[in-house]
């Protein structure tokens, strides 16, 4: 699926290539080298005392994420920090790289974010097998009570191929319908004397994006606590 | 390590560039399957009794029309579905502040929820009005 192509004129196309789906390369580039190179200066001078303002907000968002996957999983579960904090940081900077003028968010393409639905959608039955096992792992999927075993193990693969759809679509529509409000509220602006009106929607853009980063990151975590709960806890 | 990442890098860009490569030829390939494909239509034929551009104008006004009555319907019961759970969820805070936690968490993912079913409301209306499949035919079958 190509994508919509609204607005894309404004962005940067991959040198040597055309059309939509390079712009949005570009654009994953961009938020790649960000975010290492952010990475790489806040690690640098890491301190024990005194430490540097950079270095307390990663923190804190890193413990407010521990915090959140110890309740909803527990206390094993803070083992998948890595890969719910990368989903995290990267959606975060994906949203938030759209505001810049010039560039585009790459979520506000299909195919970003079913590429890291897919990650999701591999990676929920994994951690369920290695939490509990895979006969516990198979046996929720059965219900609780054997006779109706087949009819519950239809319906709960059909509810985990519906979530990486739901999440894709999610993702995309948020960050889309947000690219389009700016982009329309833009040419309102320049119908009225180039008033900039754009400036009132902005920090609507900026809730959205940190929203839908931190829906991103807690649904993995709550699909996550699924898989990985069995017998009488769940 | 420092090996790795580099190597890591470089092969991540050229997965991105060959996908972009596919992309591209099945772009043109399925452009010409649909020139194929196209409708002849002559000079003054009609469509229910009316002219041919005219059934492709109104075809387009119902286009808009239907995308923006679907966007109001889905964020009415959206509205309204949401202020249900927030508000059951501030009376459950007020009489018990102290399970306030799981109960945003709780709150936040009912919301997500219903907030899903208007995103796709509007990501339908989005493919209706920019990628619409059929402007391509109903644009040539005026003959425009």
């Amino acid at each position: 699926m190509g994508g919509l192509e609204v607005g894309m004129e404004f962005g940067i196309p991959f040198p040597g290539l055309g059309g939509h789906d390079s712009v949005i390369f570009t654009n994953t580039l961009i938020v790649m080298v960000l975010i290492f190179v952010l990475g790489l200066l806040i690690v640098r001078r890491l301190r024990l005392e005194r430490p540097s303002k950079p270095q307390l907000v990663l923190e804190m968002t890193l413990n407010w994420l521990k915090g959140l996957m110890r309740d909803i999983i527990g206390e094993s579960g803070v083992r998948y920090l890595p890969l719910i904090a990368t989903l995290f940081i990267f959606v975060l900077f994906a949203n938030l790289i759209g505001l810049v003028p010039g560039l585009v968010s790459p979520t506000s393409n299909l195919n970003t974010n079913f590429g890291l639905a897919m990650i999701v959608f591999i990676a929920t039955p994994y951690v369920g097998i290695r939490e509990v096992g895979i006969k516990s792992f198979l046996r929720h999927r059965m219900g609780p009570v054997l006779a109706l075993a087949p009819l519950m193990f239809v319906l709960e693969t059909i509810g985990e191929f519906s979530r990486p759809i739901s999440l894709t679509m999610r993702l995309f529509g948020n960050i889309m319908g947000e690219e389009i409000l700016v982009m329309v509220i833009n040419k309102i602006a320049t119908m009225i004397y180039y008033v900039p009106i754009t400036v009132i929607i902005l920090p609507l853009s900026l809730i959205t994006g940190l929203v839908q980063a931190f829906i991103f990151a807690l649904l993995p975590t709550i699909y996550f606590g699924g898989a990985s709960a069995w017998g009488e806890k769940h | 390590m420092l090996r790795f990442f580099t190597v890591a890098l470089i092969l991540t860009i050229l997965l991105g560039l060959v996908s972009i490569a596919l992309a591209q030829e099945e772009e043109s390939v399925i452009e010409e399957s649909v020139v194929a494909e196209s409708v002849e239509v002559k000079e003054g034929s009609t469509v229910n009794g009316g002219d041919v551009k005219t059934a492709a104008i109104q075809y387009f006004i119902w286009v808009a029309v239907i995308c923006a009555s679907a966007m109001a319907v889905a964020a009415v019961g959206a509205a309204m579905a949401q202020a249900r759970a927030a508000k059951q969820a501030l009376e459950s805070v007020a009489r018990q502040p102290e399970a306030s936690g799981p109960i945003q968490i709780q709150m936040v993912l009912a919301l997500i929820f219903i907030e899903t079913l208007a995103i796709y409301t509007l990501v339908v209306a989005l493919i209706l009005l920019f990628i619409n499949p059929f402007t391509e035919s109903v644009v040539k079958m005026t003959g425009m």
